[in-house]
């Protein structure tokens, strides 16, 4: 039941109550006030039998003293007494007018009553006209004194009578004022213990409401805080027909629009291409059989049961397009009817992105491996062909394409393999403290026979300083940079190795005298197989992986790499290692130290 | 009948060799070849070959920009032209079949059979 219900139930029920106990007090006042008023008629009635019966009485005896004396004094006293009885009567008459049985008995007084008064005027007319005369006085009085006796009877009766209404009516009021006193308290405690439970029911309900309508808020507050922590996906709500209800800030970040200038008056059409919208509608008015278009092109897969996934291209609000995995469903009400629709998209931008590369990447590996492939396998059919057994010379050349092709496949491979264990984290470096130097010295002498060969001098710059790292990955990023510089350096000019102390890092240098990067593919050189759109490198025999392989080198060791170069200036590549007075000692080498101490 | 004469262009100096020797001693052609799509248009327009060979990937102007180029020219519009490429991937294909060429050839290739291939698809008569 509702709380307004139960509000309307408690004080409805405490108003009858009310209503009640008020119309009994008011029938219990009422007939109080009869019965009193009955009781007091009663009591004028006992007062007016005994004023009735005192004046007969009264003129009984005033008669008889003027029939001994003859005196008329006696007589005028007589006479004004009876002249009372007919007013007493009628009184009488009036009082009993609600009690049939004393009706009865004033039937019968008043007959008794005349008689009474006739027999009074005629013993008086006999003792004026004939005087005493005892024997006739004494048959008079016998006559007075028994119709006397039936007055007194009848009177004695009706007293009886108004006697027992008095009780009767006494016993009334007594038993409504009774029922009143009971009721009254009694109905005022129900209904005040209604109106208390009606009070404490509300308040109950009012604090379940309270606390219902806090927990909702609560609710709505960690949703609304979910749906804005989501800020790497769009989250768009919309009711039935479209209107968009909710547009979280990751929604807002995606696309640009604010959640004010979207809730309440938008429908997600906004956020999508045209084009899309109008080819997906016609895939789906087909089957359909009917046009499906607007807003039920999102919805319309969804509505028939399940979810709609699907890949999309959302509009920004500043043009730009955004790709997108949406996934939409049906909000349903307590009925199972459709509310509304959600609608929850992740940006795939970056997804097709890496897909694309990684297609790209698979398809230049492809060509690669397929490129000295082709010489070898051309190379080789040939011979076997015998097409090369009448020249010597050119089976000769053919050999060698083969050979060096081999020998560039076994490098590409390798370096395939080598870019693909760092960047699946497979390479574990194991950094140690070196002289700079001596690596440079190392590297320097592992790529004299290609300078000597090429006619390029190298030349070390160094400083005595330590660097920590992995030895074996810094003379591999320093012959790749060295192998570079020698191959792009012409004939009598110098490659230049230095490695110097920078803040708290090394800076390792390789500076040739070639004729340098354009400024524009600085930054390319160390992208995976940036030598395909140069034929420069592969000209000179490189796979096209030595410099990301550098870089990544480098930036396992904390370190930066890059290129400065300018047309006709040559190229220097740089690259930063931890300086080894810079890395903290490991416990157990400091354990070492002090033991050797 | 005189020999067939094939350009061929190719940025790889080994498979342009190992190519050519297969179109010249297995072919029996006439062989011209360039290192890179500008050497190719420049010799494609002054020798007008019977057909051209011509590599996908390389700089500058690749093997797809080329052929457009010899479109665009009307001296060398109608020289029928194959693509000899190292790209196999499907979406590689879709894309050089859309480009008009008379046909795609992939690396590697078996260099006894080159121009019986080549001459499939031009329709040459051994």
């Amino acid at each position: 039941m509702s709380l307004s219900a139960k509000l309307n139930a408690g004080f409805a029920g405490a108003i009858v109550l009310s209503a009640f106990i008020g119309f009994v007090s008011y029938h219990s006042t009422a007939t109080s006030f009869e019965q009193a008023r009955g009781a007091r008629d009663s009591l004028q009635v006992l007062d007016q039998l005994q004023a009735l019966l005192a004046t007969v009485l009264e003129a009984e005896s005033a008669g008889r003293a003027f029939r001994l004396t003859g005196d008329e004094t006696f007589l005028d006293a007589c006479n004004r007494t009876v002249e009372a009885i007919p007013g007493q009567l009628t009184e009488l008459r009036r009082l009993t007018l609600d009690s049939t049985a004393q009706r009865a008995h004033l039937n019968d007084l008043e007959p008794a009553v005349a008689a009474k008064l006739a027999q009074l005027n005629r013993s008086i007319d006999q003792r004026r006209r004939h005087g005493f005369e005892p024997a006739v006085q004494h048959q008079l009085t016998q006559e007075g004194a028994a119709t006397q006796r039936l007055i007194r009877t009848i009177i004695h009766r009706m007293r009886s009578e108004e006697q027992r209404l008095l009780d009767e009516r006494a016993a009334s009021a007594e038993r409504a004022a009774r029922r009143a006193l009971t009721l009254i308290p009694a109905g005022s405690t129900v209904a005040l213990l209604m109106i208390t439970l009606a009070l404490l029911r509300i308040r109950h309900d009012l604090r379940e409401r309270q606390s219902a309508d806090r927990a909702l808020r609560e609710s709505e507050a960690s949703l609304q805080s979910v749906l804005n922590a989501a800020t790497e996906v769009s989250i768009v709500a919309t009711d039935s027909r479209g209107i968009i209800t909710v547009f979280n800030s990751g929604a807002e970040r995606m696309l640009g629009y604010s959640a004010e200038e979207m809730i309440g008056k938008r429908t997600p059409e906004i956020i999508h291409l045209p084009s899309e919208l109008e080819e997906r509608g016609r895939q789906l008015s087909a089957p359909a059989g009917r046009p499906i278009r607007g807003f039920e092109v999102f919805v319309y897969e969804a509505r028939q049961g399940g979810h709609d996934l699907r890949e999309w291209t959302y509009v920004r609000k500043d043009g730009r397009h955004v790709a997108v995995s949406l996934v939409v469903t049906t909000a349903r009400d307590a009925n199972g009817e459709i509310s509304g629709y959600l609608g929850i998209a992740i940006d795939i931008t970056e997804r097709r992105m890496v897909a694309k590369m990684k297609d790209e990447f698979i398809s230049m590996v492809s060509h690669e491996l397929r490129t000295p492939l082709a010489s070898i396998r051309g190379a080789l059919g040939l011979m076997a062909g015998g097409v090369m057994d009448k020249h010597p010379d050119k089976a000769r050349q053919m050999m060698a394409v083969a050979v060096s092709n081999t020998e560039r496949l076994g490098r590409l491979i390798d370096d395939i393999l080598e870019i693909e264990r760092l960047e699946s984290g497979s390479v574990v470096m194991t950094p140690q403290s070196r002289p700079a130097e001596d690596l440079l010295q190392q590297a320097v002498a592992t790529m004299r026979p290609m300078a000597d060969n090429a006619r390029v001098e190298l030349r070390i710059d160094g400083t005595a300083t330590q660097v920590y790292a992995d030895p074996d990955r810094v003379l591999h990023t320093l012959t790749n940079l060295i192998d570079n510089a020698i191959k792009f350096s012409p004939p009598n000019s110098t490659v230049t190795v230095a490695a110097q102390r920078q803040g708290s890092e090394i800076l390792f240098k390789v500076q040739d005298e070639g004729r340098g990067i354009p400024s524009d593919k600085l930054e390319a050189v160390f992208e995976r197989l940036a030598q395909l759109d140069s034929s420069d490198s592969r000209e000179k025999g490189g796979t096209g992986l030595g410099l990301p392989i550098c870089r990544m080198i480098v930036q396992q060791h904390g370190g930066r790499i890059w290129a400065e170069s300018g047309e006709g200036r040559g190229t220097t590549f740089f690259f930063t290692l931890p300086a080894a007075d810079e890395i903290p000692t490991a416990p157990s080498e400091e354990r070492k130290r002090h033991n050797a101490g | 009948m005189p020999a067939k004469r094939v350009l061929l262009i190719d940025d790889e100096d080994d498979i342009r060799e190992v190519a050519r020797m297969s179109l010249e001693m297995v072919g029996g052609w006439d062989v011209i070849t360039a290192c890179s799509g500008i050497e190719g248009l420049e010799k494609a327009a002054a020798e007008r070959p019977d057909a051209v060979l011509l590599d996908v990937m390389m700089p500058v102007l690749d093997g797809p920009s080329t052929f457009a180029k010899l479109q665009e020219n009307e001296a060398t519009r109608s020289i029928p032209v194959i693509l000899l490429t190292a790209k196999v991937q499907s979406a590689d294909k879709r894309r050089f079949a859309e480009l008009g060429v008379a046909g795609v050839l992939t690396k590697p290739f078996d260099p006894m059979l080159l121009p019986r291939h080549v001459s499939e698809i031009l329709g040459w008569k051994e």
